[in-house]
């Protein structure tokens, strides 16, 4: 049974009779425009296809997010970026986006080889992991160069990891794994709220 | 400004005359539809916008089944204005305007946002659902202050149908005996958080302010054949068992039901059409929104319920020789006194002793506290820096740390472990005043050729001195709870964004300074009403929607008696 027509089923079947017309079934379409999502429409199933290829990264730069979205949600007891396939939501986005959002997705990543190769002398994925991990510390944190003075600018490598963990982060959290990652039980039907139920003056 | 008639000939649809028109299917034009055409009236719904089934609610569709995990480019494309509401997302971007086909302008330096929905419910259907009801501090606000006009009738004429909207949409809350924000109908109010509570307890003992839940809406026990609220979130993507108000589901539903009433979707009206020997509306025409094809319908009274806006640019649209300046408008006032609450202010931070986690299987309840009006009271004490007041809505509850500093397991973890956050955003009065106002752009048309608005509204001095008072007073009062690592914003957002536009065909006693009496009928036209927020005289800093409806009850009432009587 198609997921929505279980959740119809699910819910509707508690309650009152009132609501049977809309559990009945999908009434056609009275309108060309409506922007219907067809019963079982999941769009991630795409994403998985076995013969997948990126549409708007080249083969380097769908690797290099690969691996950067592994170190910055790696699998533990719970999967991580890559088992989540990250990188094929974000090409896929990218696909669609903006000139302008495509553009500095690209300097970020760029980047990052920069940087490696002027430290390391390669790029990101050529890099040992014991270096891909010690490089990220540079960047991951808010990081000031303050010049005595009054100086004060932003390290740049810092705002290029924030813009790649943005996107890597919200690709995460939005895919299956990720809202399982964050307690999502696949249902959205709860009975009640109940808040805080602790006596005044014990809200701990 | 007198508008251009359109020279395609006008093929009428029907030769039926109804009693009346209602322009708009949201909360008033509900409310319009089901009082007169329950009282034997024969009524046509005109919406702009094609009917939404509820195969189309998305409310339990998670994120990643969409294509875009809802993030999709598509919002900047079509709908740049509209994305600006929280609302509207991949999910429901259809309902609101293609930004592209409804255009408006703004002067340069004073940008507006006006956010819309074309669809049968109109914004009722992604509405915030928070419903207060204003007191005669609002309605006689001139006469505590001196600034502007009172309302041409005062809370105890409003009074009964408050309580008839009420007890008929089913509004869930507390009494509490605050007469800044008198009390009503109330289903069982929802429960509050740990943070909401610790809230409550201190801002009353330290700063005597009352926080109560939200008045809102959605239904906490089963109501009028709707069942309760299951908690699923996301109100504004539809609600498959009618938890929450919106018209489709309860007014246009009886008022259909009635036998009495016609509903024409995708009807865009363009003008209304004046018998000017009679001095009265006759009908109006509407263009089909996919064909282009112009009709005319014809009825005894016409009642417009487009939002204000949209019905102010019908009237201007529909000039005539004798109403050159906009129909309805021999006092000039039309289009004036264009009102917003002014947003963005407030406050957020931490409670940094509790310890819950969130979790994405957790009940998500879809409304938040209120902080009754504590400034400039009715005997109290007057601030010395601006007039009337503000409110804050907010809440406080565990939440992800997405934001989190690092990467790798680390930064999973903290994710997780999140915040138990508190927040406060200041709502406030707006004051209606003369240089805010709308007009016929000039050269500017729509999509189906119609003229469009140009809108000048900026916030004034005292709405900026009120903000920032709000700010420090939110700051305060999470302080006053506990709460750590405080942020404070005193920055307005533009005008338009709280989308509680309201106020330009002013209600008023003397017809050489409003555009409507306290019935919602124009003082030019006998037959021609605009029952929407466009009657509105100040805009208090309470959310407009229940006023809207019960003023629309009211009047609906007093039309029915004239047509009794067969004065109409």
């Amino acid at each position: 049974m198609k997921r929505r027509e279980l959740f119809r089923r699910s819910v509707l079947g508690s309650l009152a009779a009132a609501f049977t017309s809309v559990a009945s079934g999908r009434p056609a379409l009275s309108n060309p425009e409506a922007r219907e999502f067809p019963s079982g429409h999941d769009a991630s199933k795409e994403l998985a296809r076995s013969d997948w290829k990126p549409t708007f990264l080249d083969e380097h730069q769908n690797r290099t997010l690969t691996d950067l979205g592994d170190l910055i949600i790696p699998k533990t007891d719970t999967p991580g970026a890559g088992a989540a396939q990250v990188n094929r939501f974000i090409d896929h986005l990218l696909n669609a986006e903006s000139r302008e959002i495509q553009s500095q997705f690209l300097d970020s990543l760029a980047y990052l080889d920069g940087a490696c190769r002027e430290r390391y002398g390669s790029a990101f994925i050529h890099i040992p992991k014991k270096h891909q991990v010690e490089f990220l510390n540079l960047i991951a944190y808010p990081h000031r160069l303050v010049n005595w003075g009054d100086n004060r600018s932003e390290f740049p490598g810092h705002t290029h990891f924030n813009n790649l963990k943005d996107w890597i982060s919200r690709a995460y959290y939005n895919s299956e794994a990720g809202m399982k990652e964050l307690g999502w039980s696949g249902t959205s039907f709860h009975g009640s709220f109940s808040g805080c139920e602790h006596p005044e003056g014990a809200h701990r | 400004m007198r508008a251009s008639r359109g020279s395609t000939p006008v093929r009428s649809q029907s030769k039926t005359v109804y009693d009346a028109i209602v322009v708009g299917s949201g909360a008033s034009g509900g409310w319009a539809a089901k009082k007169l055409s329950e009282a034997g009236l024969k009524v046509l719904i005109l919406e702009a916008g094609r009917k939404v089934p509820p195969s189309e609610f998305t409310e339990h569709m998670p994120g990643y089944q969409l294509s875009y995990r809802n993030f999709s480019p598509e919002l900047a494309r079509t709908r740049p204005i509209q994305k600006a509401c929280y609302a509207c997302t991949e999910y429901n971007y259809d309902w609101f305007v293609n930004d592209l086909e409804n255009p408006y302008t703004t002067p340069e330096d004073k940008p507006f946002t006006w956010q819309r929905l074309r669809v049968v419910g109109g914004r009722s259907m992604v509405w915030g659902r928070q419903s207060y009801r204003l007191s005669d501090l609002d309605f006689k606000a001139a006469s505590h202050d001196g600034y502007g006009d009172d309302w041409p009738l005062s809370y105890a004429d409003i009074a009964p149908y408050y309580d008839e909207v009420e007890r008929y949409v089913g509004i869930s809350g507390r009494n509490e005996g605050n007469p800044a924000l008198p009390d009503g109908q109330f289903l069982p109010p929802m429960a509050m958080t740990c943070g909401e509570k610790l809230l409550r307890k201190r801002v009353s003992e330290k700063l005597g302010r009352t926080v109560t839940i939200g008045r809102t809406a959605i239904l906490t026990q089963a109501h009028n054949g709707r069942a309760p609220c299951h908690y699923c979130g996301p109100c504004e993507r539809g609600c498959i068992t009618a938890s929450y108000f919106n018209s489709p589901a309860t007014t246009l539903k009886d008022a259909l039901a009635s036998g009495n009433c016609d509903l024409t979707a995708n009807a865009i009206v363009s003008q209304i059409e004046m018998d000017n020997a009679e001095n009265q509306a006759r009908g109006v025409t509407y263009i089909d929104r996919n064909s282009r094809k112009t009709y005319e319908v014809k009825a005894r009274s016409i009642i417009l319920c487009a939002q204000a806006l949209e019905s102010t640019r019908i009237l201007f649209n529909s000039a005539t020789g004798e109403y050159p300046d906009g129909l309805a408008n021999s006092s000039g006032v039309l289009g004036r006194y264009l009102m917003d609450h002014a947003v963005g202010a407030g406050a957020s931070g931490e409670m940094t002793d509790f310890d819950y986690k969130a979790s994405a299987s957790d009940p998500r309840r879809p409304n938040g506290i209120y902080i009754i009006r504590f400034r400039n009271l009715a005997g109290g004490s007057r601030h010395p820096r601006f007039i009337r007041g503000y409110g804050f809505q907010g809440g406080s509850a565990p939440k992800f740390n997405f934001g989190a500093e690092g990467f790798g397991r680390s930064y999973k973890e903290a994710v997780k472990s999140g915040l138990y956050g508190i927040r406060l955003g200041g709502f406030g009065e707006s004051l209606a005043r003369w240089d805010n106002y709308c007009e016929i752009d000039p050269v500017k048309k729509d999509a189906w050729g119609i003229p469009a608005l140009r809108v000048h509204m900026t916030h004034g001095p005292n709405e900026h001195a009120m903000m920032e008072d709000a700010a420090a007073a939110a700051a305060e009062m999470l302080e006053a709870t506990g709460a750590r690592n405080i942020v404070m914003n005193s920055q307005l957002a533009m005008p338009g964004m709280a989308i509680h536009e309201v106020g330009t065909a002013r209600m008023g006693k003397d017809p050489k300074k409003s555009v409507l009496d306290s019935y919602n009928q124009t003082h030019d036209i006998g037959n021609l009403f605009v029952m929407d927020g466009a009657g509105f005289v100040s805009s208090g800093c309470q959310n407009p929607t229940l006023t809207m409806m019960a003023l629309a009850a009211k009047s609906c009432d007093h039309l029915i008696e004239r047509f009794r009587r067969s004065e109409v």
